[in-house]
């Protein structure tokens, strides 16, 4: 038996976005085929054009905090990988300028650069995802796509499990503090607050997800009736999965190529 | 009578792996069809074991020595599928029970049911039906973690009731709700018709309103059982339960019904009143 999960919801009929009619193995399989796009060329021009796309994309579907801390510490690393590539990339020759008597090289910075735009490729389209999709969306369509509950669970189980422990460790590190025995001043002091934690946060996660299994079981999560919920109705799901697994393809072989013929 | 319209629990005694003293001993008990039963005690006197028990959980879910037997209205935890279909269990740490996978109140609702294998309008018709009992029709649409600890508590409730269970099995539900939701929860809870009701609660204030009985826990065992009249008429000092409040104060007045009991409840110390004047 079918059921309508928007019946479920008791959603009104509302207009959906654009993003909301795409699947999400599509959205999957664009990140795929966006970070073989990045990693098949090493033009610079190109990796642009995929940011610029991947940037409108995010732009036109929604943005949250989760995104901007995403995007600031992959430009953290981005920056660090410029420093450290333009001062000791190993084929480094040709000085691009100086600061303080110190020499930062061409070859060293185009490298990071070519880096740093295949990982905001990745983070950005990756965001997309992220901001676009829910764990229940996802569960849906894998379980209508016939993935029996449990794989789907376990699968998504990985979608709650980490926030969770960030929660719990947030939690510890408040009561530490609120008994003067975590001031976390400096990065240092934070790095080392981590560790101590690490063994209660392990536990208590192993106890929260041991309750939540006991009540899924309580509440008939292997009942054998157990109806398949009708996910959203996607468009042009079908074609579209043929022709960015067939890119996919193309440039995997493509990459392959030009391996094989040292271009 | 007919053991297909009682619970039955006879000579319980359950032990968790690695510890020496059982957390439950020789508990021994019957409920009939429909009753709400209260249960009470300290801390570690073995009350959410009790549930645990009943609830399948031991030794279904989680190991557990267990001796003695148990059957609700002549089913026994063997038979899991249709054990498990007629309990609604709420357990101590509601958040716990939300399934994390659903986008909105409404979905975590629909859980149960869609496990259970219902027709869409009837899902549908259910999840307004228990969102209005437990006061959270509009909150449908929110996602679960918005929700306060008191209202992930009543949701907790409400994917609890609306599979219809024959048993609701409640491990202290309203710890986390303010007073106007308890008070709200103990209300509907009155109004429960054939449903068999065992809640695990401190509001004895409360529980003495709506309960047919009050089984009482101590060190595992059930040293009392009984109408709440009768079973807060008899306390024992060393089971340290404090008397309901109307009980402490018609004590103090020494208001007693025609039967020589001290009211513990508002319809009693009002008939007590009455006779006084």
């Amino acid at each position: 038996m079918m059921t309508d999960q928007t019946l479920i919801s008791g959603t009104p009929q509302v207009k959906r976005k654009w993003y909301q009619v795409i699947d999400p193995i599509t959205k999957l399989l664009f990140i795929l085929d966006m970070t073989l796009l990045s990693f098949a060329s090493p033009n610079l021009l190109l990796q642009v054009g995929l940011i610029l796309v991947a940037t409108l994309l995010l732009l036109f579907s929604k943005l949250n905090s989760t995104t901007f801390k995403a995007l600031g510490f992959s430009l953290f690393l981005i920056v660090t990988m410029l420093i450290i590539q333009g001062l000791f990339y190993s084929h480094n020759q040709t000085v691009l300028f100086s600061v303080l008597g110190i020499s930062f090289y061409k070859e060293g910075l185009i490298y990071a650069t070519m880096l740093g735009c295949r990982v905001l490729v990745i983070i950005l389209t990756s965001g997309f995802f992220m901001v676009t999709t829910s764990i229940s969306e996802n569960a849906a369509y894998l379980e209508q796509s016939g993935l029996s509950y449990k794989t789907v669970y376990v699968l998504m189980s990985v979608c709650y499990i980490l926030p969770e422990m960030m929660r719990n460790m947030r939690k510890i590190q408040q009561a530490q503090k609120v008994r003067g025995t975590n001031p976390q001043k400096t990065l240092i002091q934070k790095l080392k607050s981590v560790l101590p934690v690490l063994i209660p946060l392990v536990i208590k996660t192993l106890d929260q997800s041991m309750a939540r299994s006991i009540s899924l079981q309580l509440r008939g999560f292997d009942n054998p009736n157990r109806t398949v919920k009708t996910s959203q109705q996607y468009h042009l799901s079908r074609m579209l999965h043929i022709s960015l697994t067939g890119l996919a393809i193309l440039l995997i072989g493509w990459k392959i190529w030009t391996k094989i013929n040292g271009l | 009578m007919d053991e297909d319209k009682r619970i039955v629990v006879d000579n319980l005694t359950s032990r968790y792996p690695g510890t020496t003293q059982p957390q439950l001993r020789g508990i021994n008990a019957e409920v009939q069809a429909g009753q709400v039963v209260g249960i009470i005690g300290n801390s570690h006197s073995g009350k959410s074991t009790l549930c645990r028990v009943l609830a399948g959980v031991i030794s279904k879910i989680v190991s557990a020595e267990v001796e003695g037997q148990w059957r609700l209205f002549g089913r026994r935890v063997d038979d899991w599928p249709a054990y498990n279909a007629m309990t609604g269990v709420v357990l101590q740490n509601p958040a716990g029970q939300l399934s994390g996978l659903s986008d909105t109140v409404a979905d975590e609702i629909a859980f149960d049911l869609i496990n259970q294998g219902l027709a869409e309008n009837l899902i549908q018709k259910r999840i307004e039906k228990v969102a209005a009992q437990m006061g959270l029709s509009a909150q449908l649409h929110l996602h679960p973690e918005s929700l306060s600890g008191g209202q992930i508590q009543r949701l907790a409730i409400a994917t609890a009731i609306a599979t219809h269970p024959t048993v609701l099995i409640l491990d202290d539900p309203t710890s986390e709700m303010d007073p106007l939701g308890r008070r709200q929860f103990f209300h509907w809870l009155a109004g429960v018709k054939d449903t068999t009701v065992l809640i695990v609660t401190s509001e004895i204030d409360d529980l003495c309103e709506i309960a047919d009985s009050v089984w009482v826990m101590h060190d595992g065992q059930l040293v009392s059982k009984g109408t709440p009249g009768d079973v807060f008429n008899h306390l024992a000092t060393d089971w340290q339960i404090p008397a309901p409040t109307i009980t402490q104060l018609a004590q103090k007045m020494n208001w007693r019904m025609a039967d020589g009991q001290y009211p513990v409840n508002a319809a009693e110390l009002k008939e007590v009143r009455y006779a006084h004047n």
